[in-house]
């Protein structure tokens, strides 16, 4: 039996709909920089793991990280304190990184740097660690297959962990539309892990 | 209900996006069919993979060095800050443009109504349109006042069209063209044509005004504002068209026609 992984829109784990005045953002935007500093730190797992299961690569999301929350600064003045900021990043985050995907057009591939954090994280046993590190591998490839739309849904609702609505306004599409991406990705990612197993086994 | 439209919905519900009733269906249809259980396991599989990939740590180097970048590109290059009234919202955008677009077609609609509009009316638009819009025309002349500065005959000759008296004038000239308005009066004046700068001239000539009404009260006296066209010979110039009558002037007082029936057919 199927047992939902993320429950339907009310229990997202990261609600940006959530309206909190963050008053380091009202620091920062006085132009203190060390509150930007800190408006960083508080974002920044957001922005990196979001961009890095996006792009794959940690080198990548390093950059793309960067050139979020530069545009972050730039756009200080134009942001509402009244309104999550996290919806703000979600929605620069995913479009840098569908820039970026553009450019540098590079396979999402997990690196070196990801497989050695992998093998200290999940202690001394390598034969869990390489078995890890195959299946990372298997489902960064498997994202490579989606479409952009299809993968930022799915890294953005199953992943983040953001309600349905929550994505729609992130992407700039309908709900509706999230369902059918999200739909579609699911699938893909099941038959190609299908056939990653049986071109395995053989 | 086949199992390939099942699959859909075994894809929505493993993330939790199906409404409780079709959540309830696809539960009854899962403890049915084998393929469709299998189906559903292998995506919540692949669900499970991809969950584990959120599970990997972030590297706290690469976080220390995403801000120690993004502070050292603000150092070196200051990158400006966009401020509001410096780039507005989209929908202020939006909504300038669509004013914007709106304001040019209604120029143009205003400016298409103006070129077909009457003189009288493009008079009155002139002074609602912008200057840019109205065309530009050349330098009006400067009006030309006539002046009755006597009458030389005591009274006018009054034809009316189709009376016994044009009727016979037209038939004696056929080579003359008849009157065409509902009738005429004709008498020859001193007529002073001057200008609003300078007298031009002082000369007899024979008014004839279109339209049989009395003349102005006093009948010595017609001060009009004219733009008149071109003077030029012969003799007859028409100086104005109004919407009471027509003044013609005779230019050379040899040339007046004294009162007869004769004359008036000639001069018309």
């Amino acid at each position: 039996m199927i047992s939902p992984a993320v429950s339907m829109e009310s229990d997202s784990a990261a609600d940006t709909s959530k309206s909190v005045v963050e008053p380091v953002l009202l620091r920062a935007r006085a132009g203190d920089l060390d509150a930007f500093e800190d408006l960083m730190r508080n974002h920044q797992r957001l922005v990196f793991g979001t961009a890095r299961c996006l792009l794959g690569g940690a080198g990548e999301a390093e950059d793309a990280a960067q050139e979020v929350f530069l545009r972050l600064y730039q756009h200080l003045d134009r942001l509402d304190p009244a309104r999550p900021l996290a919806a703000w990043l979600y929605r620069v985050t995913v479009n840098v990184c569908r820039s970026f995907g553009r450019w540098h057009r590079s396979r999402p591939t997990v690196s070196l740097g990801d497989a050695a954090d992998r093998l200290l994280a999940t202690g001394s046993d390598p034969a869990v660690a390489a078995e890890l590190e195959q299946e990372q591998q298997m489902v960064a490839r498997g994202l490579e297959t989606l479409t952009h739309k299809e993968r930022a849904a799915m890294v953005l609702h199953d992943l983040e962990g953001l309600s349905v609505r929550d994505v729609a306004e992130a992407l700039e599409v309908s709900e509706g539309t999230v369902r059918t991406h999200l739909c579609r990705a699911r699938q893909k990612m099941r038959a190609f892990r299908e056939r990653w197993h049986r071109r395995k086994r053989r | 209900m086949s199992c390939e439209s099942w699959k859909d919905s075994i894809a929505l519900e493993v993330g939790g996006n199906l409404a409780m009733e079709e959540a309830a269906a696809l539960a009854h249809h899962l403890r049915e069919c084998v393929a469709c259980r299998r189906y559903a396991d292998e995506i919540a599989a692949s669900q499970q993979a991809l969950q584990r990939l959120r599970q990997r740590p972030l590297d706290t180097a690469s976080l220390d060095r995403i801000r120690a970048g993004v502070l050292q590109r603000i150092a070196d290059g200051k990158p400006d800050r966009v401020r509001w009234w410096r780039r507005p919202p989209k929908t202020v955008q939006r909504l300038a443009l669509a004013a914007s677009v709106m304001l040019v077609l209604a120029s143009l609609w205003q400016l298409r109504r103006f070129r077909e509009s009457a003189p009288e009316a493009r008079q009155r638009d002139a002074r609602l349109l912008p200057s840019a819009l109205v065309t530009p025309q050349a330098p009006a002349p400067p009006p030309l006042i006539v002046k009755e500065i006597a009458p030389a005959l005591p009274s006018p000759t009054v034809l009316e069209k189709h009376s016994p008296v044009a009727a016979r004038e037209a038939q004696a000239h056929k080579d003359h063209s008849t009157p065409r308005d509902g009738g005429f009066r004709r008498r020859p004046a001193l007529i002073e044509l001057s200008s609003s700068d300078e007298p031009l001239e002082t000369s007899p000539g024979l008014v004839v005004l279109s339209e049989a009404r009395p003349l102005p009260s006093p009948p010595g006296s017609i001060l009009m504002d004219l733009t008149v066209p071109a003077v030029e010979k012969p003799a007859l110039r028409r100086l104005s068209d109004s919407n009471d009558y027509t003044i013609y002037w005779l230019d050379d007082p040899a040339d007046t026609p004294e009162e007869t029936e004769d004359a008036d057919t000639k001069i018309l």
